[in-house]
């Protein structure tokens, strides 16, 4: 695995919060200092989904410029890859013991298996590229397509999410334009089918997707200046980015898609075109409007144009368009850094979603390294307004990879090329669920301010929007099940009957605690590994003195062969944390 | 969302500003100015239609020429009267108190029932306005329209906050949140008034410190269990005694971080008032005959709603607000199908509402009145509409007047001085919220001389010499 290089022949000093510590003798490497694995530990809360302890180790020995780097250059996880290996691990067989175990008929669906979600799971626990991962599961919060809103079969969710993953580290226009013509978003707003006006019978063009393109993906509601503050007329009242006839207009331009197939006609559902909807739409110049339209910014387009001529100026424009580096840009760093970015760091990275140096507009590779190594991300100006509220998600899921999952049953081989799936059905009541949003405004608002001391102060904590009296106890209790009780609930761990009638589980997962075992007799010991792991270092000393006191009243006992008691002593600190303050506000 | 940071970061780089910002809850309230005491109970429902619901298809005209209006407008949108190829599509109204005719969807027998029994009205054309205003107007003075106009996300903020002028972040709150700051405490267990059966909202958000009370209709027991598996589990006192610490010994002094203040603070809160709740809750709430239908989301959210009221004894509760968020009504495409099984439900959930309220000897003291984003385009787009403005609402309960189309129903004609949107058919509303909302404010026992901290551009609707807004009738 590629974290574990060792080289540090390149080593720099992370934007200078590390020093080069001086080597004790030649040929030797010196362990990492306690600051060298707390910035690691840092940065693993804005560019993967969690590292164990060993992983932290590499990535403070590799140094953080150079893990930033390889992990820019990776190949990104193919979620169409994922879903066409189960697919064809299906039809040549591997899941028939499965379905025999569990009594499903042959040919019937294995409804545990939903192959997006399995790709998800897998991606986002195994990928070595993480920081991929990690943007694409921001976008997929900013270009929302919802599971919720629209009922179409797994492979077309992985197609459309393939291209959030490419967009990660790709280029924005060509995300826009993905995006745009995904038969996934063109079913999710409306535009698959959307024709040019008639007048008998009266008939205008769907606004849907041109609203939204608009309002969510690139523009926002209000011109912007260059640090994502809003302009102000001469009365200091804000400016509307566009107006309704501006929509009607773009509403225009997106007139003539359909679904892709060779015999496919104007009108098709996704049903009948089958596989069709994994291609992107297209054209049916007959249904297209050909007149000429004038859209946001004032953007001609002429009378007569080819139809994609048409959609690839309009989204040039609004590509180009002053508002689209810094309302896109904030989002990012509000979903990766923190949710109060300064307006001086909106613009310096609005100016690198401007120009990667070499004159290119939307290198999103740039843009993510500029997000991750601004002088304000690594050095906030403010700590006391810094940071974000973690996703609810990922405050169940980043305990896999901190702690990673090892089969509940060593012995067994369960799961076809070992890809399973999160229960995502469970997670319902944390009210965050991959491509689960109950609408295209996402989980939460990049706008919501919690009533109090962050409203009071003009500041925003979007994850806070989903974090209520309900949600706030179903993931603690979520958290305890797991890792004190049955962690194979969330893993899918299967029970059946086997020959005699006797139940078995088989097919779950519980975290492995490798490490940790070791240092539960002194608490001290434990709580200070992870307090590294989970809380980059950042615990208070009363939380801590607190948690060590509780470890201390759990009973062990060296009897024990299964050494119940200093597991349940990790897990339950493990648990403990997972409740504070430290580590789900990532500062 | 950067309107006041750069000011606010300036502040606060220099030193102190933190320790000059007392505990939030301390954030100064204008003092109500009268203090708030009842002897009955009351709760407003308040239901939301999100997405935007096409309301001229829940509310239709069905007089002769004003159906062929219709007609012709919608198209292919229309719901068909009897004609001689088809079957109605149609229930005609009762004309009691209606110089009209209306009708409303075959799929909605209980939604007629109720209207004709009285139970149930609606207000026509209703919606954000900073000024009536005609057509004219519309074109000429742009600053007098509501901000943001046919966006999801302003409209809903608008319709939750009444405050139509200001872009979204300044809108934190709104009038049912500002009702419960005057109220202050109306159970006994210092529970927040403000119930939700669908998450964090705007509406019911107020300015004093406590959050929302947020039950989980899928839950029968309505809120989470802290103390879950905890028979036969030596694991048990671990748990209790970690939560201890969370409500005593970690603490938001502890944390200069304002986030991390604001965690801890809501897990504190969290923790007690689930306790609360399911103590109170769980002993209280009577088990309903009333048939609803526990498959459908929504009808259980309405159960859920009964249930609460039924134990609101046990909180000595005075006054209750409840919220529920029904959505899927962006209907840009495929309206007929997704509108007539969604109005159904709606239809069917609200039956049973009536019904259950019926049985806990509650129908009188409840009133249940719908929102949405705003209303939609007459004109189609092939099979939907898009985003409008004004539409129409329901208001149900024992209190309420019913068999009345309260407001103005409006023509349905692109030339007529109703719409801003003459290809598409908006209407500009004709009645505003404000004038909506002040008088079920004043039925739940809000002062008039209090009007104004709640609906902060009620002035704007309130006749000269008067002290509140032209009622439109809603209750007796």
């Amino acid at each position: 695995m590629s974290f574990w290089k060792t080289s540090r022949s390149a080593r720099i000093s992370w934007a200078g919060l590390l020093i080069l510590p001086m080597l004790a003798a030649p040929f030797a490497w010196a362990e990492p200092t306690q600051e060298e694995l707390e910035a690691a530990s840092r940065l693993t809360a804005r560019a993967t989904f969690g590292m164990s302890y060993e992983q932290l180790v590499a990535m403070a020995e590799q140094g953080l410029d150079e893990w930033l780097d390889e992990q820019l250059d990776m190949e990104c996880t193919s979620f169409v890859d994922i879903e066409q290996e189960i697919r064809d691990m299906d039809e040549a067989g591997e899941y028939d013991e499965i379905r025999e175990r569990i009594g499903i008929d042959e040919g019937d669906s294995i409804w545990f298996v939903d192959h997006f979600d399995m790709a998800w799971t897998n991606a986002v626990l195994y990928g070595d590229d993480q920081l991929c991962q990690r943007v694409a599961w921001a976008l997929s919060q900013i270009f929302v397509v919802s599971r919720r809103e629209i009922d179409t079969p797994p492979f077309q969710w992985t197609t459309y999410y393939d291209n959030l993953v490419r967009g990660a580290f790709g280029d924005f226009r060509e995300l826009l334009e993905d995006v745009t013509y995904s038969a996934q978003m063109g079913i999710m707003l409306s535009h698959v089918n959307n024709s040019r006006p008639r007048t008998d019978p009266l008939r205008y063009p769907d606004q849907n997707y041109a609203r939204e393109l608009m309002q969510l993906f690139s523009l926002g509601l209000f011109e912007l200046n260059p640090d994502g503050t809003r302009r102000e007329d001469e009365n200091g009242a804000t400016i509307p980015t566009y107006d309704s006839q501006d929509i009607a207009e773009l509403a225009r331009v997106m007139t003539g898609l359909s679904f892709y197939g060779e015999h496919a006609s104007f009108g098709s559902n996704q049903d009948h075109v089958g596989t069709g909807a994994h291609e992107p739409m297209m054209m049916f110049k007959f249904h297209h409007d050909e007149g000429r339209k004038v859209i946001v910014g004032g953007t001609e387009i002429p009378a007569g144009q080819e139809p994609h001529d048409d959609i690839e100026q309009a989204l040039d424009a609004i590509f180009e368009h002053a508002n689209t580096g810094p309302f896109i840009v904030e989002q990012l760093i509000q979903h990766l850094v923190t949710s109060n970015p300064t307006p001086e760091y909106i613009q310096r990275v609005a100016e690198a979603f401007a120009n990667d140096g070499d004159g290119t507009r939307g290198n999103m590779k740039h843009v993510i390294r500029t997000i991750l190594t601004d002088s304000e991300a690594l050095e906030p100006a403010n700590p006391e307004t810094f940071g974000k509220l973690k996703d609810p998600l990922l405050r169940l899921i980043s305990l896999d990879r901190m702690f990673p999952l090892k089969p509940e049953n060593p012995n067994e081989s369960f799961w076809p090329g070992g890809l399973h799936s999160y229960n995502f059905h469970d997670f319902l009541g944390i009210k965050q669920v991959p491509m689960q949003a109950p609408h295209v405004f996402n989980f939460y608002s990049p706008f919501f301010s919690p009533k109090g001391e962050l409203s009071d102060s003009s500041l925003t904590a979007p994850a806070f929007q989903v974090f209520d009296m309900q949600t706030t106890i179903t993931a603690s209790n979520m958290v305890w099940t797991g890792l004190l009780l049955d962690h194979s609930h969330w893993t899918f761990g299967l029970w059946y009957d086997d020959d005699n009638g006797d139940s078995h589980r088989a097919g779950g997962f519980v975290p492995n605690y490798e490490g940790y075992l070791e240092m539960a007799d002194t608490p001290e010991d434990l709580v200070d590994r992870l307090d590294l792991v989970m809380c980059h270092g950042r615990m208070t000393d009363e939380a801590r003195g607190q948690l060590e006191h509780r470890i201390g009243q759990i009973d062990f006992d060296d009897d024990d062969e299964e050494d119940y008691g200093r597991h349940n002593r990790v897990a339950f600190a493990v648990w403990y944390i997972t409740n504070l303050p430290e580590f789900n506000v990532e500062t | 969302m950067t309107f006041n940071r750069r000011a606010f970061l300036q502040t606060s780089a220099g030193a102190g500003v933190l320790a000059a910002v007392g505990p939030w809850w301390t954030s100064a309230l204008a003092a109500p100015k009268t203090q708030y005491d009842f002897d009955d109970y009351r709760a407003l429902v308040c239901v939301m239609f999100a997405g935007g619901m096409d309301s001229f298809n829940l509310l239709i005209p069905y007089d002769d020429d004003e159906y062929e209006q219709y007609k012709n407008l919608r198209e292919d949108l229309a719901y068909q009267k009897k004609g001689e190829e088809n079957e109605s599509q149609l229930l005609e109204l009762s004309r009691y108190h209606t110089d009209r005719k209306f009708a409303v969807p075959m799929y909605a027998p209980e939604i007629r029932d109720m209207f004709d029994a009285g139970d149930l009205s609606f207000i026509a054309n209703v919606g954000p306005l900073l000024k009536h205003m005609k057509r004219e107007e519309f074109k000429d003075q742009p600053h007098s329209r509501p901000l943001n106009l046919e966006s999801h996300s302003d409209q809903i903020a608008q319709w939750q906050s009444t405050s139509s002028n200001l872009p979204l972040p300044r809108q934190n709150v709104g009038w049912l949140g500002k009702i419960a700051d005057r109220f202050g405490s109306t159970l006994s267990n210092d529970l927040n008034m403000n119930w939700s059966l669908s998450g964090i909202n705007q509406v019911q958000t107020g300015s004093s410190g406590t959050s929302l009370v947020v039950m989980d209709p899928h839950n029968p027991a309505g809120f989470e269990e802290i103390w879950e598996e905890q028979e036969n589990n030596n694991w048990f006192p671990a748990k209790e005694s970690a939560y201890r610490d969370f409500e005593r010994r970690i603490n938001p002094e502890q944390y200069e971080n304002l986030l991390k203040r604001t965690y801890i603070s809501k897990l504190k809160q969290a923790l007690r008032d689930n306790k609360q709740a399911v103590e109170d809750y769980s002993d209280g709430y009577v088990g309903l005959k009333t048939e609803f239908n526990d498959n459908d989301h929504w009808s259980l959210s309405m159960k859920r709603i009964v249930e609460a009221i039924s134990a609101r004894d046990y909180m000595d509760a005075r006054r209750q607000t409840f919220y529920v968020s029904f959505g899927g009504w962006d209907h840009h495409e495929n309206l007929h199908n997704q509108f007539n099984d969604k109005i159904k439900r709606v239809s069917e959930a609200f039956k049973s509402f009536r019904d259950g309220l019926d049985e806990i000897g509650m129908l009188d003291n409840v009133v249940l009145f719908t929102t949405s984003d705003f209303g939609r385009t007459l004109t189609s787009n092939g099979g939907g509409s898009d985003h409008g403005w004004g539409g129409n609402a329901m208001v149900l309960g024992g209190p309420v007047r019913g068999e009345r189309v309260l407001g103005q129903y409006p023509d349905m004609d692109l030339d007529g001085d109703q719409i801003s949107d003459a290809d598409r058919g908006n209407f500009i509303p004709t009645t505003s919220l404000e004038e909506y909302f002040a008088e079920l404010a004043i039925w739940f026992g809000l002062d008039v001389e209090d009007l104004e901290l709640v609906l902060p551009n009620v002035k704007r609707f309130t006749p000269q010499g008067s002290d509140h807004p032209e009622k439109l009738g809603i209750v007796a």
